[in-house]
């Protein structure tokens, strides 16, 4: 936000503001400005506090909350500024033109962005940068922190969006409620056919009385049976009705939850994959599995039974009040129990069935990461750890549910009983009036009629029983509506957690330019957490045609840095060009379909080979297929196989090799017919006489195209033409094999490492020959 | 690498029971060929490979209908040697009970009975009504089109469909 032309991240009080300006009339000269401001949350003791970094055009300074300098220095005296992460907090720390380091702020990861702006802002100053640009950089930086919810700390959909966690229950019900909408006849029409069933209902008592006061009393035969079969044809038309509309309602509920559950994939499919990073894949499924259930079920139940209950009750209400008031009191009277100990029980059942929901979610999580990794388990001898930490898993849920059952099952329990302590006391008082009504002339049976309200029948009684059991079946309903509702709530939650999470970036939609293959990564800074940076000043530049190979350790940013140009990770510092253009300009999925990827694990759908291969290009012909696979080295084995390109994979008794796999798998990308080519250790998982048929295959490929390749083995790497080494994820050294082996520097150590490793076990084998 | 595919030019004679012979225009031979379908499943009569002795692809039929009456005969003959898929013409019995499915069946082959071993991923029904079945030691069976089944056998299969 920006007060008084001070962009600043945080309101402050306004207290601190004056007394912000008031160092600054002390420290700066008149004429100088503050540009911008951080509110920091640590002293520079570490301990919590607010603490302000603000920056002019010629100094920067620290206060703190009294408003007392804690430290200011001049842009011109700075030489370098950084921000160094530690464990939790993080320091912004200047090196003066003798050397010397200052820390000017010290803070926590909230603002550690901003700060390394601010230090990259006091360099571009100190350098002589152009002022105005620089301010720019920062001023895109404030906005940016924006993007942050000032509640919760999520990240926002946009600037000044609206927070999903923080918003309210009303407005995530009308997130949910564009589901049921296509059914909203179908619902209505149900609703309407329920009111009349209920309707039918609530009159029947009525005549029943009549049944029991008068007509068997008079012994009318022909009465009888014309009550009888209106009865009857009431219960017809109850059953026609009732199956007309328990089959369109199953037809609604059905097409909401599907509508919901296709959604809920597509969404899946569109999500970034930080979002991946974050959430297990057991819980992705069980909210498409499980939750989706859950809240198409209470949408029925709202839609439904909500009105129907509430008309059950008024109705009820209304026919017994107009029978006998004292009576229907009494059949009243457990009810304020019964709503009092709802609205105790919701509060105590919600946090556990969010704990119910979590732990089981857990169990599933075990269960989708342990079964692909069985073979690692067995290899290990885990079988028994592998179910025990299953079991462990179950048993913490099984835990938490009984602890939930003792309150969730207890509380319907207490309603019937209640219930039943309504009809007894309408047995026992209403009873009593009956018999002292039917003494008449005594002075007894007087008063307990004028205190009855009117004389109670025998009749009158059997139907306020009937009325007093329908009458509980709303006051039930809403009783456990509460638990269904809190259930449901949790379940739309997780729902919206996915359905209002962030799509990838795709501010290039239907920007589609013509690619010829030039790559540039320039000023490239990019960290997965906010801690540690992955990535830093990537700058590089491949040409079109270029064959890239990209070396270094373990962990030091190779793939990291694919998987920016895939686009997987778009909040990047710096810029990656492809011809001259942002990627972040270009249609996503145009520009993934430029770039063929290989992984290290290649991985196959269930499904045929053939449309394994045909993923990539479903309208290619099955002889474009054949010929993809040939270049792929593919077609050779899948003609052996007995099913050939119709083999099932992952089916019983048909598995690929690993090599296999991936000429499958590079066939699948050759069929793309690609602009440029990544490959990601493609053959660092097969053996060295694989590896050259997929080197073939990879060769065969290549022809013309930009190509980067990570690799462990060096060797893969023969036909590169320039080779990058990154190591902790900088660019250490970058040129032609041969410049990088004349340098002697890191390259050649790794070539000569490998070679002797190489060397030795060639001379172990030939050993083994003699 | 070329492929070779064969359209019409081209005739077969048969080898032994199996393998056949391949005549190329230009009258060369090509001996001991091996036919195999690319897609046992998909397609019957499209895309036949020719293996030599060594498993490697000769050539590519596009499609047997393609050749001559002779030549196409030969290769289906060929074919039929090799691929065993009994044609289910009649579901006698489907006895189910516990994890046990068995069925009884009667096919263009004569009658025989099978295992299942599980009934989603081994029973296979297209859209076209064509429903194809591995039991369980792997073979193969299929029935054509499962709407010309007699009554009896679609009420024996309605509970595995």
């Amino acid at each position: 936000m920006n007060i008084n032309g001070i962009l600043i991240n945080k309101e402050i009080p306004e207290e601190l503001f004056e007394k912000l300006l008031k160092v600054r009339a002390e420290v700066c000269e008149s004429e100088e400005k503050i540009l911008f401001a951080i509110v920091g949350d640590l002293t520079l003791e570490a301990n919590y506090g607010t603490t302000v970094f603000a920056v002019t055009d010629k100094r920067s300074f620290t206060i703190d909350e009294e408003g007392k300098l804690l430290c200011s220095m001049l842009h011109e005296h700075v030489d370098k500024a950084k921000v160094k992460r530690m464990y939790g907090n993080a320091r912004l720390i200047v090196t003066d033109k003798e050397g010397k380091d200052i820390v000017l702020f010290r803070f926590t990861y909230s603002v550690a962005t901003l700060c390394d702006m601010a230090a990259d802002y006091l360099e571009d100053m100190s350098h002589g940068e152009d002022a105005a640009h620089a301010y720019d950089a920062v001023a895109a930086g404030y906005e940016k922190a924006m993007l942050y919810c000032p509640k919760c700390g999520r990240r926002l959909l946009h600037a000044g969006a609206e927070c999903i966690a923080c918003q309210s229950k009303r407005r995530i019900w009308g997130k949910l409620l564009r589901f049921a909408k296509p059914e909203l006849p179908n619902l209505i029409l149900c609703m309407l056919l329920s009111l009349v069933t209920t309707g039918i209902s609530m009159l029947l008592p009525t005549m029943t009385a009549n049944l029991v006061d008068e007509v068997i009393p008079s012994k009318d035969m022909q009465m009888l049976l014309k009550v009888v079969s209106v009865l009857l044809s009431a219960y017809l038309l109850q059953l026609a009705l009732g199956i007309i509309r328990s089959y369109r309602l199953r037809i609604s509920a059905t097409n909401i939850v599907t509508f919901l559950r296709n959604s809920l994939f597509a969404k899946t499919q569109k999500l970034s994959m930080r979002f991946y990073d974050k959430t297990t894949t057991g819980s992705v499924i069980n909210r498409v599995n499980g939750d989706s259930n859950t809240i198409e079920q209470f949408m029925i139940r709202l839609s439904q039974e909500v009105v129907v209950q509430i008309f059950t009750l008024v109705g009820i209400a209304v026919i017994m009040t107009a029978k006998n008031v004292q009576l229907a009191l009494i059949t009243l009277l457990p009810i304020p129990f019964i709503v009092i100990g709802t609205r105790v029980f919701g509060k105590k059942i919600l946090p556990y069935h969010r704990k119910v929901w979590r732990r089981w979610a857990a169990v599933v999580s075990n269960l989708t990461d342990t079964l692909p990794g069985v073979r690692v388990v067995k290899s290990f001898s885990a079988e028994l750890r592998s179910s025990g930490i299953f079991s462990s898993y179950t048993s913490e849920w099984q835990q938490v549910d009984r602890k939930s059952a003792r309150i969730s099952t207890a509380f319907p329990n207490f309603v019937s009983f209640f219930v039943h302590l309504g009809q007894l006391l309408i047995w026992g008082i209403g009873g009593a009036w009956v018999i002292i009504s039917n003494l008449t002339g005594t002075a007894a049976a007087s008063d307990a009629i004028a205190f009855a309200g009117g004389t109670v029948t025998l009749g009158t009684l059997v139907s306020f029983i009937s009325y007093a059991s329908m009458f509980y079946g709303p006051v039930n309903f809403f009783a456990n509506f509460n638990d269904s509702y809190q259930n449901a709530l949790a379940s739309a939650e997780r729902v919206l957690d996915i359905l209002d999470a962030e799509d990838e970036a795709d501010r290039g939609k239907g920007n589609c330019p013509e690619m010829r293959g030039k790559i540039e990564f320039k000023n490239v800074n990019f960290s997965y957490d906010r801690t540690k940076m992955t990535l830093s000043d990537i700058n590089l530049t491949i040409e079109e045609g270029d064959i890239v190979g990209i070396v270094g350790t373990t962990g030091s940013g190779k793939s990291t840095l694919v998987n920016l140009l895939m686009r997987f990770y778009d909040d990047y510092e710096g810029k990656i060009l492809v011809d001259g253009i942002n990627i972040r300009d270009i249609d996503l999925s145009y520009f993934r379909r430029q770039i063929g990827f290989v992984q290290q694990e290649s991985m196959m759908f269930r499904d045929t080979v053939f449309n394994n291969i045909a993923f990539s290009n479903p309208d290619a012909t099955i002889e474009e297929v054949f010929s993809a696979a040939d270049i792929a080295n593919a077609h050779e084995f899948i003609a052996r196989l007995p099913d050939g390109y119709d083999t099932l994979l992952g089916e019983r008794g048909v598995g690929l090799s690993g090599g296999e796999r991936q000429r499958v798998s590079i066939a699948r990308t050759v069929l793309m017919n690609p602009r440029m080519l990544i490959f990601d250790e493609a053959t660092a998982s097969v053996d060295s006489e694989t590896e050259s048929l997929i080197q073939g295959a990879i060769e065969g490929l290549i022809k013309g195209r930009t190509t980067i390749m990570i690799a462990h083995r060096l060797s893969t790497l023969r036909k590169a033409n320039k080779i990058v080494v990154l190591d902790k994820g900088k660019i250490l050294e970058m040129g032609t094999p041969e410049e990088l082996i004349a340098k002697k520097g890191k390259y050649y150590k790794l070539i000569q490492i490998q070679t002797m490793a190489e060397k030795a076990e060639a001379e172990k084998k030939e050993e083994r020959f003699e | 690498m070329a492929r070779n595919y064969i359209d019409n030019d081209t005739e077969f004679v048969a080898r032994g029971s199996v393998s056949v012979d391949m005549i190329l225009s230009d009258g060369s031979r090509v001996e001991n060929l091996e036919p195999r379908r690319l897609f046992p499943v998909n397609y019957s009569e499209k895309y036949i490979s020719l293996l030599d002795a060594d498993g490697k692809e000769q050539a590519i039929i596009r499609d047997i209908a393609a050749l001559s009456e002779q030549s196409a005969a030969v290769i289906r003959n060929s074919l039929s040697e090799y691929y065993i898929i009994p044609k289910i013409t009649k579901v006698i019995q489907v006895y189910e009970k516990g994890s046990i499915n068995r069925w009884t069946v009667m096919t263009d082959r004569g009658k025989c009975s099978f295992l299942i071993k599980t009934r989603y991923s081994d029973i296979k029904p297209f859209p076209d009504g064509r429903v194809l079945i591995r039991d369980s030691n792997d073979n193969r069976y299929e029935i054509p089109d499962v709407s010309k089944l007699d009554k009896h056998s679609m009420r024996e299969l309605n509970s595995q469909i």
